[in-house]
């Protein structure tokens, strides 16, 4: 089965390039939103709930962490991968019920091993 | 047996004679107008000899009638003669006897036969002795009922329960009229008696009516008068005889006002007593050397027993006088006591109470009147402990002399109402400079240390806190030298007047550092915020920038390796361009602010048109895919603003942002200029509202600072609006946000530039 997974970036500059650097490696990118709050309502949105969420912190209406929580209380199932450039945040993510934290900049490998890794604990 | 009717005959007549010569009545026969017969009584009566009565003619008989009398007995006689039978038979009146004396006669006719004719038999009593009698009683019951109706003392005679006799003053008291009164019904008057009082004054009557011995004479009772108010009367009665009858007699006496007086003597008595017992103060009475009179008050300050203070002797109370203070206090206390004028009514003095403890009186004595001698009233107050205050106030004052001119704090008294200072210490003259000559006498206005109005509020603060302690302030020395003092400002009494302490600790020093740790904490903290900011720049920014420039070249790597040909090159180059001038456009900017937060900044005068048209085509050059719609709303050929080259980024800012954050076809900007004064500044109100997505309320302030780091942008790098604030306020303006539409952010943002006008 395909994994699926849902960008939340404010950068469109970003959003386009994650969404290209999952296409190649066979992830399918159901949705992207551009701050917590748009996440927040597509997530709700979904039929099928995306396996994955890759969420930046810093944004918009709301952040990274408030984004999570609103979330993982409607479904828990759902895997959040923190990708940000602000490391302070980490254990704080985590503790909200993040699976893992990629400090931004990542390469193409990386983000994938992670993935793999959030749909082996999907299994 | 004629010889015997004879004697009988005789006898008789001989009996006759001497009954109408020994009479005590007079007898006259008087016919056809001729006087036939007279006894010895009427010559005794009348006081003329029976030989001249003998002589007269019946007419000279009316001589010796009273003239006022006179006519009616003439006329009486004429009627007789005429056989008048309207004639009266018995008559009186008065005559005059011989020797004139005024006498008055009973006179009663009878028509007799006197040998065989018609005679009148005048039978004469003297009854002057009667009538005198009777007029003596009739006066006297005139006099006496004269002064029963005209007591003021009600008087009445009850009997079977009606009132026989009243005066008006009983009708003044009850306040029914004599008419009512006399017809009321037997005992109905009962309903002028209060009720409570009724049946005592019901029986009491009803005894003194029948006679009853066992009676009480004297009482007092309520009456309601007629109108409604109740009266206290007070009555005397006793039973006397009226008319052969027992009967009340009654003398009331209205006692309300005598009532009133009593009561409100007694309450006034109880007060007085009252004041004197409960007063603080001890009060005594003394007469012949002893207390007359004393209260509990001097009972506690002697220490002595009622019963001790009663049995001294006289003079005896010498004994509790302090000795020292004993021969003035008993001389005052004698002279007082006989009355002397020569005396002194107020002063202290010490006693040895019962326990031998010393205690200061405070006396005000003088001679009264008691029980009808002169007597030495005297009120005593304890001051022993007003004494001790005062000792220890004259100690503490000394002491405070000493912590005053030796203190190494600036002390300075002064009046309270026109700050006068009268005393400085020597730390105040070193510290101001002044001699002691130069400062005393003038207030600190007058000194130039401080403003009068300073002062009246200082005195009002004061008024209501009691004091101010270490109230921070500066202060000019006399060379005009300003330092730093903790100013503390107590109201102290001096001989019972009032009067401000000032106490100076001067921390021009401490100032000083404080000052320089302030600057340096400050210095600091823009130091520590500046490193912050460039930390959270780099952080984000740089490695957003990064992270595009990196994904980019990974995506073209795989591109070129065909692994992955479902995006197009171009694409991730044209990231990478953007992404460079991101961070050249991110450098540039952080430049400026170093700048701006470095150094101060040149301003000159700008035209705004001028810079305006510059960044509308840098705006355009940089979205040509967009379409842009500019509307201009000034009315004004020349906008002058002071400004410098910085002001281009500015404007580059606002409109990239609203064309950025626009997601409408065409993005509408409207650029408007008004005039607009301030705080006595002229300035140019620029506004430039889009029809852009808008921000939300709770973000109109933060986006303008850096600490919304949530805020990053294509272009402006999170720097953007923060740049334009700090450029802004550099130029001496203001900058803020509003909705286009009034409480609907969605519909467009307005970005207000308020900015100095340029000098043309």
């Amino acid at each position: 089965m395909i994994t699926t997974v849902l960008i939340v970036d404010d950068d469109t500059d970003i959003l386009f390039l994650y969404q290209k650097m999952l296409e190649c490696i066979g992830v399918e990118v159901v949705g992207t939103a551009l701050d917590g709050e748009e996440a927040v309502q597509i997530f709700k949105s979904f039929q099928r709930k995306p396996d994955i969420i890759l969420m930046d912190h810093r944004m918009p209406k709301k952040n990274g962490l408030e984004a999570t929580k609103e979330i993982l209380s409607i479904n828990n199932r759902v895997k959040i991968i923190f990708a940000s450039a602000d490391s302070s945040i980490e254990k704080e993510a985590l503790s909200v019920g993040a699976i893992s934290f990629k400090e931004k900049p990542f390469s193409i490998e990386k983000i994938k091993n992670n993935l793999l890794k959030a749909m082996n604990l999907n299994q | 047996m004629i010889n015997e009717i004879n004697d009988d005959l005789n006898k008789l007549l001989e009996i006759l004679k001497i009954i109408t010569e020994q009479s005590l009545v007079g007898i006259i026969i008087i016919q056809d107008g001729k006087l036939i017969y007279f006894n010895k009584r009427v010559s005794e009566t009348s006081g003329y000899s029976i030989e001249e009565i003998k002589g007269w003619n019946p007419n000279d008989f009316l001589k010796v009638i009273h003239p006022e009398d006179r006519e009616s007995v003439a006329e009486q006689a004429r009627k007789r003669q005429l056989a008048d039978p309207e004639v009266i038979d018995k008559n009186k009146f008065r005559i005059i006897r011989k020797n004139g004396e005024i006498a008055w006669i009973r006179v009663s006719t009878k028509r007799i036969n006197y040998e065989g004719r018609t005679a009148n038999l005048v039978m004469i009593n003297d009854i002057t002795d009667k009538i005198k009698s009777e007029q003596k009683l009739k006066g006297s019951e005139e006099k006496f009922r004269n002064i029963a109706d005209h007591s003021l003392v009600a008087i009445s005679v009850l009997q079977d329960g009606v009132y026989k006799y009243f005066n008006d003053k009983l009708v003044e008291i009850n306040g029914y009229s004599a008419e009512e009164i006399r017809n009321w019904a037997p005992n109905e008057f009962a309903k002028i008696i209060h009720p409570e009082d009724r049946e005592f004054v019901m029986e009491q009557a009803r005894k003194k009516q029948t006679g009853d011995s066992d009676v009480i004479n004297q009482y007092q009772f309520r009456i309601k008068r007629k109108d409604g108010e109740i009266r206290w009367i007070e009555i005397f009665s006793k039973t006397i005889n009226y008319e052969g009858q027992p009967a009340d007699l009654i003398m009331t006496n209205d006692i309300t006002d005598k009532k009133k007086i009593e009561q409100k003597l007694k309450e006034s008595e109880e007060k007085f007593r009252n004041i004197a017992e409960q007063s603080l103060m001890g009060i005594s009475v003394t007469q012949d050397g002893v207390f007359k009179y004393f209260n509990d008050r001097v009972i506690e300050s002697l220490g002595y027993s009622v019963e001790e203070i009663e049995s001294w002797g006289p003079n005896e109370f010498a004994k509790f006088i302090y000795p020292e203070d004993r021969e003035f206090v008993m001389e005052q206390a004698q002279k007082k006591q006989a009355g002397d004028p020569d005396v002194v009514n107020q002063y202290q003095y010490r006693i040895i109470t019962k326990d031998g403890v010393i205690k200061w009186l405070e006396i005000f004595a003088k001679t009264i009147n008691y029980d009808g001698h002169t007597a030495d009233l005297a009120m005593t107050v304890d001051i022993t402990d007003k004494i001790e205050a005062e000792q220890k106030l004259k100690e503490s004052e000394e002491k405070f002399s000493k912590a005053f001119n030796s203190n190494a704090l600036a002390m300075s008294i002064s009046t309270m109402d026109e700050g006068i200072i009268i005393e400085v210490n020597d730390a105040f003259l070193k510290l101001f400079g002044f001699s002691r000559k130069e400062i005393t006498g003038k207030t600190a206005s007058e000194a130039r240390l401080k403003g009068r109005e300073e002062r009246k509020e200082m005195l009002r603060t004061i008024e209501e806190q009691g004091s101010i302690i270490n109230h921070e302030t500066d202060y000019k020395t006399k060379s005009g030298e300003v330092r730093y003092g903790l100013f503390s400002f107590v109201k102290i009494l001096l001989n019972d007047k009032p009067f401000l302490l000032t106490i100076i600790n001067d921390i021009t020093p401490l100032k000083i550092a404080e000052q320089k740790l302030k600057q340096s904490k400050e210095k600091y903290l823009r130091a520590y915020n500046q490193v912050e900011f460039y930390k959270d720049l780099f952080i984000h920014d740089i490695t957003n920038n990064l992270q595009s420039l990196y994904s980019s070249i990974q995506l073209i790597d795989i591109n070129l390796d065909e692994n992955c040909k479902n995006n197009t090159i171009k694409d991730f180059i044209n990231i990478i361009y953007r992404q460079i001038n991101r961070g050249t456009e991110l450098v540039a900017n952080v430049r400026k602010l170093s700048q701006l937060e470095a150094e101060e900044v040149f301003i000159d005068e700008i035209d705004v048109f001028e810079v305006l048209n510059r960044s509308i085509e840098f705006l355009k050059n940089l979205f040509q895919d967009k379409k842009i719609q500019i509307k201009w709303d000034i009315s004004s050929e020349k906008v002058l603003i002071l400004g410098n080259n910085l002001l281009q980024d500015v404007f580059e800012n606002i409109l990239i942002n609203s064309v950025r954050y626009n997601n409408n076809d065409i993005a509408e900007i409207i650029i408007k200029a008004s005039q607009v004064e301030q705080n006595g500044i002229s300035y140019w109100k620029l506004e430039f509202i889009d029809n852009g997505i808008g921000i939300e309320n709770e973000r109109k302030e933060s986006v303008l600072s850096r600490a919304d780091l949530d805020s990053k942008t294509t272009y402006g790098m999170g720097l953007g609006l923060s740049l334009v604030k700090k450029i802004i306020e550099n130029y001496g303006g203001k900058v803020w946000i509003e909705d286009k539409v009034e409480g609907d952010y969605s519909k467009g943002t307005n970005v207000i530039l308020l900015m100095q006008k340029g000098d043309h």
